[in-house]
């Protein structure tokens, strides 16, 4: 029986690109370009092209890919890139800060982890999502798009925002019931 | 996904074309580096300013303040040094800041980071307390021989008459008192010599000729009739 081809994981390429290694690097960008495409589509809440972000995070991504530690996860690396870039955007358009002082991140939080909902409550999350993620403040949908869109889990999304897990936990929460409110309201 | 190829071929071009191109490792280390310093240097410049601050509020007998009731509590929030406080709390807020671009920095909460610093601060404050570092630095700037953090430290041991309060040696004793002179070889405004009423109850007796005293007091025509006075056992 003939093995299939393994599939090398985003380290291994990050690693290569490093090298100079330039189908590896066309490859991780074939990876993220859909996932960043649709981080920067809903953490904005915009329906313009956002191309030239996701650009912008491949050129830095490309030019910093010698401060990336192979031994680490790829993903929160190149989201925190993402991260940096769009909040910047965010920030150029409302020309406010994207947030002043947090104070989740003040004190500790339990830094429970949601159990991996079952299929009825990952449909209702999704069905909560679509219909209110846009009227979220960006720090909560930034978190529910990086949970529940992307997949990252809490020490991710730690390494991706800078904050505490805690942090991760006590904005998801308050996120999903925002939403709650949000879809009964309407 | 219309525009897939787009993004990827740009990004490629501009690569190949050697518009934009890797930064060096080396750099990255050198930021590390570099942030790891500036992080240390933070740290210790901020205990040098909080160590600066109790040196100079208990060389300059500041604290008996405390002791003199209200008018000397109000007299020693005027002469405190906050300005080197909130410059110490500034660089403390600049250290948190540091520290949360490492990774065990924006992970703790930042109450609990900041309350770390303050610990650490304190006990290096304490630390470096232990040392002769801030006398040796007042000896020099005594002889004015102390640049750039002289006029920082020639404060300690001037008096500050303006605010009622008086650093000197006893010299004589009155019917009613003593007299003090206060004499620093800086030809500055603090100079002089006052003749002393204690208040009441004070003993003019547990003073001898040549010992340093701190007194806060009212000065009328040349009198100074003190509300406070303590003995200071350093040399000033």
């Amino acid at each position: 029986m003939p093995e299939e081809p393994q599939v090398p994981a985003d380290e291994v390429l990050a690693e290569s690109v490093q090298k100079n290694d330039h189908d590896a690097f066309a490859t991780l960008m074939d990876r993220y370009q859909p996932k960043l495409l649709r981080y920067g589509r809903r953490f904005l809440a915009q329906k313009e092209p956002i191309d030239d972000a996701v650009q912008d995070i491949f050129l830095k991504m490309y030019q910093n890919i010698k401060s990336y530690d192979p031994a680490r996860p790829f993903a929160p690396w190149i989201y925190r890139i993402a991260h940096n870039t769009f909040a910047n955007e965010l920030r150029r358009k409302s020309r406010k800060p994207l947030i002043t002082l947090d104070l989740d991140t003040l004190s500790a939080h339990t830094a429970y982890e949601i159990d991996p909902a079952g299929e009825e409550e990952q449909r209702q999350m999704q069905e909560l999502i679509n219909r209110g993620l846009d009227a979220l403040p960006p720090h909560y949908r930034e978190v529910v798009v990086l949970h529940y869109l992307e997949g990252l889990g809490y020490q991710e999304i730690s390494d991706v925002l800078h904050v505490p897990t805690g942090t991760v936990g006590i904005r998801l929460y308050r996120a999903r019931q925002a939403l709650k409110k949000y879809v009964e309201q309407t | 996904m219309s525009n897939k190829p787009d993004i990827k071929n740009s990004v490629l071009e501009k690569i190949r074309s050697g518009e934009v191109s890797m930064r060096p490792r080396a750099l990255f280390t050198l930021r590390i580096a570099a942030t790891t310093a500036l992080t240390l240097l933070t740290l210790l410049v901020s205990v040098f300013v909080l160590s600066f601050v109790v040196f100079s509020v208990h060389e300059s007998g500041e604290q008996f303040l405390l002791g003199f009731g209200t008018r000397g509590l109000a007299v020693f929030t005027t002469l405190f040094p906050w300005i080197p406080l909130l410059v110490a709390a500034g660089l403390l807020i600049a250290l948190e800041a540091l520290l949360r671009s490492f990774s065990f920095g924006y992970r703790v909460p930042l109450l609990r980071i900041f309350l770390w610093i303050i610990v650490v601060a304190a006990l290096g404050t304490f630390l470096f307390g232990l040392t002769s570092v801030q006398t040796y630095l007042l000896d020099r700037a005594d002889h004015a021989q102390l640049p750039i953090l002289g006029p920082l430290y020639e404060r300690v041991h001037d008096s500050h008459v303006d605010q009622g309060v008086y650093r000197g040696t006893v010299t004589a004793f009155t019917s009613e008192g003593f007299t003090i002179s206060h004499d620093d070889v800086d030809r500055d405004s603090d100079e002089g010599t006052w003749t002393i009423v204690p208040q009441q109850g004070f003993a003019t007796s547990s003073l001898a000729i040549g010992e340093h005293v701190y007194i806060a007091g009212r000065l009328v025509h040349g009198v100074v009739y003190a509300y406070g006075i303590k003995q200071l056992s350093s040399q000033y």
